[in-house]
């Protein structure tokens, strides 16, 4: 497709200014905990089109702020959780428009997204995958991707970027976005299903033993294969490659599982079921050690989803979010926007106390050792900035994280250093990533 | 297209003072305008300049997945629906550098796999299966004990219940023999359900030599009553005619049932010359190319594993054919980069190509022969007719038009239910479908395309019609209608295209007039800048949204390129934000649909919007740029230019006609050659 450009004049000007749980103890399986007593979890919780800012930052800083209007549903684990106000991220900057695309592709890499509708996809490597390296093998998923919407009605995204960046926040390389699960009866499946607690040992052995031999054999294939490709096709099936390494984790730790978490996800009406099933599975795959990383998107980039259910002024929301989030200071979209944030709260805030009710061997929480983090692909809906990020981190990452403060930092750090910082307090040694220089101050205890 | 470019260009210089050319990049010097008669480089074809390009390694996408298991093994269950949606690139969902690959994804090919096989195996591999009762055992109407066998000594039944596994072809087998007295031997009913199956036997065996008396049966899966009935008791003392039965017995043989789609031979009997044989066969078709000896080798040695472990060939079998679905081999539509220079591509590879083009799907028995025999480069146009043939072109009105015309797009608006509470899903469903329809006619009957945007007739059914206040055609699914009223004419028409391009709660001039210049003209403008003040509609309106949207545009950063899109929006307001026809908009206001171009042409309503859209020579380039991007599964490049010229050429000159214009792109050098890269 021929793109029209504006001048570079008004280019430039875009340029830069741009349930109930049951206990833990009750349902672990008993080797789980054996290694490490109270593992590190990390969520990356996003929400799309920025935030309503002059409602969302506290007036106060320190540690006995007062909460403002849309973080009130965080109000029974202020304790528990960190508001920063401040961080940037510098490299989500588009090239000209493109902010929302550019943004969520940025949101945990902290790299520049290459701008391109189709060739040569470029990232970087995202925080959750990074930790999710760094555990690898200890649990039977490295990772998990979750999300609301998977986004499949048309091409059209964001301004020339390609939907891999409107619709991923994990990526396991600069190339290679993660896509999401999006339905919850298929998570429960996966984390689930397939685990006959009846067979005997040697016929889980023999499986195990016929399903390695299959995935040995299309490893033979995409090998022999490789040597006949160039370099682009052969990173392709690198894609491919590492998807089967992963199968075979999965093949080798399966067993039968003690761990039985309610029951199987129902139909659902309308994206408030679909949240709260998500988030009781995030919970119900902690509370089983299935996996230590994941990541959630609540809507994909710039989503115009209609949050009919919400109240404003006595009538339903009729605006798309997007549409909304392009306010132009006008007082009830603003309103609308407000009330859509404090929903995006809540659903934090529910991840939060359902982490905080599972109870670690130790007395200890599951929140006390995890680490969420919460923000939106850009600051604010009209401005597009990716300055003064909306930023809150929940959970005390084993003590680790000094929480109970809203933070302010002036010279607008990178969100990376957050992530560093994050990293070091998880137990994972990373001195730098994304565009990082050094660590967050005040984050640490 | 020249001239209409340069009116654009000049149109952009009043706004901006400079010039923007479509090849213009940021960072490059802004040029002066063209004069008059120069051409647009845009459009200059020079052959030094061409190359046939690269085409990255394309995973199959969730639809080519499913339609390809349809065709492979006629499982219609659509695996990929839970597979992670496809993102897109330019505009398509089957773009090679898009498709990544994430270990979800191979997580999900792993299960889909497995299953696909196991149904597929289980409807074609029959187990053996045998099941016999103890005449002791049984239920007799009559009669005692005799050893091990039992003595029915007058008339009556002995049976005894039997559960099969599967429907099909048994053998029933009476074991039995006579006590034998007067003139006739013994007469015996076999029987299934109370029922006798055939004649009656004569069993004239003795006690020291039992004989086995069998009839083919066919049984449903389930629980059947099976056993012997005693017909001709004669008594006439001392002498005693008896019939006794020591066993009765279900059986059937352990086979395949060779001519479905995986089995050429019964492995059970056919031995590992038979299993290479299904190999062959099924891996020829899955990997739409045969495969070598090496690669067959490692297949049977996951037959022969199974065998090692004591399972039989169908676990075997399984284990193999899985491996195959799982292969890459099978995911991704391969073709090989031997080197850096263009190569034709290998009749494998160009079968591939024009199935998944036109089909969106693997190469059926009769491209697969040509590919094979060598031919297919030679019957190219041939096999292209014949395929167009085929009710799986499909394809080309869901996926392609899909993707290019939003038409996927619309199931999932979500106009606003209190100012729109008709729009349920069946109407949405019905919408889609009559852009699908409607398009699928002008390959179908070979029309011109340029009446995609006029043509008279349409599609509806009792709903679409109602939704648009027509005469009902008196059925629910969608039937032809002609000569509709001018305003229902071509695709502009078309209450689908008008709602995706709306937002929920009111028309977008912008976002309509923005889906006809990219998607039909190729012109994308470019997004808004940053920072700009976004449009807010007057809560208590005191002009038609055009009248508040001209205000809001009169600003110079944003007039250039609204000057473009807006007149056709605006062109399109007789339409409502769920393509409903109107002559007020929302706020009570006059619908002024009158306009001018960015080219200079003036119209009066969308009526005269759509022919003066129709007449445009973008319309045409576009439509070759869009299909050659669906095929190809890339965008053309500058190097392509030479392609895309005899390609419209060819469409013009063909009355635009869309089967002359798919046929000048499959016989182009892009669609029939490959440069490699390096490795």
């Amino acid at each position: 497709m021929s793109r029209l450009t504006l001048s570079r004049r008004t280019l430039l000007r875009g340029l830069g200014t741009a349930l109930a749980l049951p206990t833990l103890e009750a349902m672990l399986p008993t080797a789980a905990f054996a290694q490490a007593a109270r593992p590190r979890r990390f969520v990356a919780f996003y929400v799309p089109c920025g935030i309503r800012m002059n409602r969302w930052t506290p007036a106060a800083t320190g540690t006995n702020y007062a909460l403002s209007s849309m973080l009130q549903p965080l109000a029974p684990i202020q304790g528990d959780m960190l508001v920063l106000t401040g961080l940037a991220n510098r490299p989500a900057r588009p090239d000209g428009p493109g902010d929302h695309a550019s943004g969520t592709g940025a949101f945990l890499t902290a790299a520049h997204p290459f701008k391109t509708n189709g060739a040569n996809i470029s990232n970087g490597i995202s925080f959750d995958q990074v930790l999710a390296n760094a555990w690898r093998g200890q649990t039977r998923f490295s990772s998990l991707e979750l999300g609301i919407d998977g986004g499949d009605a048309s091409g059209d995204c964001d301004s020339g970027y390609s939907c891999a960046y409107a619709r991923n926040i994990a990526w396991a390389s600069a190339t290679q976005p993660l896509a999401k699960e999006t339905n919850p009866q298929a998570v429960f499946d996966r984390l689930f299903a397939g685990v006959d607690p009846n067979q005997t040992a040697a016929a889980v052995a023999k499986r195990k033993k016929y399903k390695q031999s299959v995935l040995d054999a299309v490893k033979e294939d995409t090998t022999s294969l490789q040597g006949r490709l160039g370099a682009t096709d052969k990173r392709k099936l690198d894609e491919y490659l590492s998807g089967v390494r992963e199968l075979e984790v999965r093949v080798a730790t399966e067993q039968p599982s003690a761990c039985a978490p309610g029951q199987r996800p129902g139909a659902w009406t309308d994206i408030r079921d679909k949240a709260d099933q998500m988030l009781d599975l995030i919970a119900f795959a902690f509370q089983c050690d299935l996996t230590r990383s994941v990541t959630y998107m609540q809507q994909n980039a710039g989503s115009g989803y209609v949050y009919r259910f919400l109240d404003v002024n006595g009538a339903p929301i009729s605006d798309g979010h997007h549409t909304l989030s392009h306010h132009g200071g006008d007082a009830a979209k603003n309103d609308a926007l407000e009330a859509i944030g404090r929903w995006e709260v809540a659903q934090f805030a529910k991840l939060a106390m359902k982490l905080k009710a599972i109870v670690e061997p130790d007395g200890s929480t599951v929140l006390d050792n995890s680490a969420l983090f919460f923000s939106s692909e850009i600051e604010d809906g009209d401005s597009h900035s990716h300055f003064n990020m909306p930023v809150l981190v929940a959970g005390k990452a084993g003590g680790t994280l000094r929480t109970g403060q809203h933070l302010k930092y002036a010279d607008q750090p990178s969100v990376a250093n957050l992530f560093v910082t994050l990293a070091q307090a998880m137990g994972v040694n990373q001195q730098s990533f994304g565009d990082s220089t050094g660590t967050l101050p005040g984050v640490r205890v | 297209m020249s001239r209409t470019l340069l009116g654009l260009c000049l149109l952009l210089t009043a706004c901006e003072g400079v010039l923007a050319t479509a090849d213009w990049k940021p960072g490059e010097p802004v040029t002066a305008p063209p004069r008059a008669d120069a051409p647009v480089e845009e459009d200059v074809c020079r052959p030094a300049a061409v190359d046939v390009g690269r085409v990255t390694i394309r995973r199959l996408n969730r639809f080519e997945y499913d339609s390809t298991v349809r065709d492979l093994l006629g499982d219609t269950t659509q695996p990929a629906r839970d597979f992670p949606a496809d993102d897109y690139g330019h505009g398509f969902d089957n773009q090679g550098d898009v498709l990544s690959t994430a270990p979800l994804l191979v997580e999900k090919y792993d299960a889909a796999a497995l299953k696909l096989v196991q149904t597929a195996l289980a409807a074609e591999y029959r187990p053996g299966f045998t099941r016999r009762l103890d005449a002791t055992a049984m239920t007799a109407s009559t009669g005692s004990a005799a050893g091990s066998a039992w003595n029915l000594y007058s008339n009556g039944t002995l049976q005894g219940e039997v559960t099969v596994p599967s429907a099909g072809a048994y053998t029933l087998n009476v074991r039995a023999y006579e006590q034998a007295a007067g003139p006739d031997r013994a007469q015996m009913s076999l029987l299934v359900d109370g029922v006798a199956q055939g004649a009656a036997v004569n069993v004239a065996a003795t006690s020291a030599a039992p004989q086995t008396y069998s009839r083919q049966v066919t049984l449903t899966a389930g629980t059947h009553r099976v056993g012997a009935a005693f017909l001709n008791d004669y008594y006439q003392a001392p002498d005693d005619r008896n019939l006794l039965v020591e066993w009765v017995e279900l059986s059937r043989s352990a086979t395949g049932t060779p001519g479905g789609t995986l089995l050429t031979c019964d492995p059970v009997s056919g031995g590992a010359a038979c299993v290479r044989s299904i190999l062959s066969s099924f891996g020829r078709k899955a990997w739409r190319r045969p495969l070598t000896d090496l690669e067959l080798t490692r297949l049977g040695a996951l037959v022969t594993l199974a065998q090692t472990e004591g399972d039989d060939v169908q676990q075997g079998l399984e284990l193999a054919l899985h491996a195959v679905l799982l292969s890459p081999n099978f995911l991704f539509r391969v073709e090989q980069d031997v080197s850096t220079q263009p190569r034709a591509l290998d009749d494998h590879e160009l079968a591939a190509r024009l199935s998944y083009f036109l089909w969106g799907s693997m190469p059926d028995a009769e491209l697969a022969r040509a590919a094979d025999r060598g031919t297919l480069r030679a019957e190219l146009q041939t096999q292209v007719r014949r395929m167009l043939d085929d009710p799986k072109t499909d394809a080309l009105a869901t996926q392609f038009a899909g993707n290019w015309l939003w038409s996927r797009a619309v199931p999932a608006t979500s106009p606003d239910p209190t100012l729109f509470p008709t729009l349920t899903p069946t109407l949405k469903a019905a919408m889609q479908q009559q852009t699908t329809a409607y398009f699928r006619t002008f390959y179908r009957e070979e029309r011109s395309a340029l009446e995609l945007l006029t043509g008279s007739d349409t599609f509806l059914n009792d709903d679409l019609a109602r939704h648009y206040g027509l005469p009902l055609p008196g059925s629910s699914t969608l039937t032809r209608v002609l000569n509709v009223p001018v305003e229902r004419r071509g695709l502009l028409g078309h209450a689908g295209v008008l709602t995706v391009t709306s937002q929920p709660n009111r028309t977008s001039p912008v976002k309509r007039g923005k889906w006809v210049m990219a998607q039909l003209l190729c012109m994308e403008p470019p997004p808004p800048p940053a920072n700009v003040e976004a449009f807010v509609p007057q809560s208590t309106p005191t002009g038609s949204l055009r009248q508040q949207f001209e205000a809001h545009r009169a600003k110079p950063e944003c007039a250039g390129c609204h000057a473009m899109m807006d007149p056709i929006g605006f062109g399109l307001e007789n339409y409502d934000a769920v393509g409903r026809y109107r002559t007020q908009d929302s706020g009570g206001f006059a619908i002024d649909s009158t306009g001018t171009l960015f080219d200079g042409r003036a119209f009066s309503g969308p009526t005269e919007l759509a022919a003066t859209l129709s007449a445009d020579p973008k319309l045409a380039d576009c439509m070759a740029r869009q299909l050659f991007t669906y095929a190809l599964g890339r965008a053309p490049e500058k190097t392509d230019r030479c392609a895309l010229k005899n390609m419209t050429d060819a469409f013009t000159q063909n009355g635009h006609r869309l089967p002359a214009l798919i046929e000048a792109l499959v016989t182009s050098d892009p669609f029939t050659q490959r440069r490699g890269e390096t490795p």
